[in-house]
């Protein structure tokens, strides 16, 4: 089975390597998709993102940018950069800002004409106080049809509000890396189906073991398996 | 795929200290005790210890039936955990005695549900009933194993199970509790970091580490993958899964 993992990420602190690659695929991970953490914590995103790429470009993963709307002359940035990635990531809660933002707005009109998926990052630690609601993902997913959005790091608390809002989109997916409640893979399955969902671990923050046991565990078929595990992920990143 | 080979190892040996049967329909989560059997069949986990979501967000009356009635339908397949609200006082210790009387085997506190600090007269009175009565007090502890530590100095031959190592702040509560021998770790909780599982068996060595679920908020797979993806021994991951938790079932 392959799997693609979409919620890895890198920090200065725990730099990506390749013996974390090597553990990956180890226990099952064929594929990952890296993220740096670093804009969290205040480093430039240029400078964040360049690591990003150089890790991926040496040990073969697939790069993810990580943006924040809040810094100067990110628009720029955007269109210098955006055709290195295969993916945005933003951080709303941990860099302040709004889904409503203007600047953010701006920067999606660029990545929608660009046709890359924006994810949404809610949590990063469980400590973490989570201020983006599910709904404002889906009102964004709204307005902008041509992206697909991945909302990342929820968890059953969403589960309401993923009821309630998700089915009425079709550009919106939910990874799995933080998504814990009881035979909540086949939930999600029943309630938005399994070519909404894609998988991730969460790597190095959380143990990788866990996402893995959800799917494989989870009373659904095979083929919905697969889409979880790589179909989804692969056609959302264009490595198909 | 390696994970799952390695979980068979352990199939239908597996003990759950910390499970729920019933529902919390602010989440949208279904846990009656049908599905939790089917749950607990696919991962293979034997035995479930748990006490009813009513008992915590409702009435204990209502839980502590909810769970009786699931330990006759199954018979070993599920052991009772009594759920009573200190503030009813009499009667919370009343509940306490007859439940016990009919195979419980331990009681739960959740002092947050409850809201109650676990350290007020009104929960040290069930505290002193469950070391009276030699059974094992399983303690809700998301503050960094703080009110764990203060009842374990207070009642050092009370058992206590500290349900999720102390949450957010399980640095802490495992060290917080290491000079109490009679206090054990449970691994289960939304917090899911790794390195848990390994400071756990560090600071208190694997024999002071219990596999709990908690169902019906997480799924089996969440607490699995912190065993299973733990580096630690083999020996230490039988211990925790399947060997530790004997005691309590022999209350």
């Amino acid at each position: 089975m392959k799997v693609l993992d979409v919620s890895v990420f890198n920090s200065s602190k725990r730099v990506f390597t390749i013996e974390d690659l090597r553990y990956l695929e180890k226990i099952g991970i064929s594929h990952v998709a890296l993220s740096s953490l670093d804009v969290i914590h205040g480093e430039p995103q240029n400078k964040a993102n360049r690591k990003v790429l150089e890790i991926a470009k040496e040990i073969g993963l697939v790069p993810i940018m990580a943006f924040n709307p809040k810094e100067r002359k990110v628009i720029d940035y955007l269109k210098s950069a955006l055709k290195d990635f295969k993916a945005i990531r933003v951080y709303p809660g941990h860099n302040k800002f709004s889904l409503t933002d203007e600047k953010l707005k701006r920067a999606l009109v660029l990545i929608e004409n660009e046709k890359v998926p924006v994810i949404i990052q809610f949590r990063v630690e469980w400590g973490d106080k989570v201020t983006t609601k599910v709904k404002e993902v889906c009102e964004l997913a709204r307005e902008f049809k041509e992206i697909s959005f991945v909302a990342s790091g929820v968890n059953y608390s969403d589960n309401p509000e993923i009821v309630r809002f998700v089915k009425k989109v079709n550009n919106l997916l939910i990874d799995i890396s933080y998504y814990q409640g009881l035979s909540g893979v086949e939930f999600l399955v029943k309630e938005v189906g399994s070519r909404r969902i894609v998988f991730g671990t969460a790597y190095p923050i959380l143990y990788p073991e866990s996402s893995l046991l959800k799917v494989l565990y989870a009373d659904i078929s095979e083929r919905e398996k697969e889409d979880i595990t790589f179909n989804n992920a692969a056609e959302l990143l264009g490595l198909t | 795929m390696k994970i799952k080979l390695l979980l068979e190892e352990f199939r239908g040996r597996i003990i759950d200290v910390h499970s729920h049967i019933g529902s919390d329909q602010r989440f949208l989560l279904d846990g009656p005790e049908d599905h939790l059997i089917k749950v607990m069949d696919k991962y293979g986990i034997r035995v479930a210890f748990v006490s009813g979501t009513h008992s915590l967000l409702a009435d204990f009356r209502v839980g502590n039936e909810h769970v009786m009635r699931a330990m006759k339908k199954y018979p070993g397949r599920f052991v009772g955990l009594v759920a009573v609200n200190p503030y009813y006082e009499e009667e919370a210790l009343k509940e306490l005695r007859k439940y016990l009387r009919m195979g419980f085997k331990g009681v739960k506190m959740h002092p947050t549900y409850f809201n109650i600090p676990l350290t007020d007269e009104l929960s040290l009175r069930i505290l002193e009933e469950a070391e009276r009565l030699r059974v094992p007090a399983m303690i809700h502890s998301y503050d960094g194993g703080v009110e764990v530590a203060e009842v374990a100095d207070l009642y050092p031959d009370l058992i206590i199970v500290m349900y999720h190592m102390g949450g957010v702040k399980w640095n802490e509560g495992v060290e917080r509790v290491k000079k109490y021998d009679n206090v054990y770790a449970e691994i289960s909780s939304s917090i899911t970091d790794r390195g848990i599982v390994e400071k756990a068996v560090k600071v208190l060595g694997y024999e002071r580490v219990l596999f709990g679920v908690d169902m019906p908020y997480l799924d089996p797979a969440v607490s699995l993958g912190k065993v299973l993806g733990a580096e630690i021994s083999k020996e230490a991951k039988e211990a925790i899964l399947c060997e530790n938790a004997l005691k309590f079932l022999e209350v």
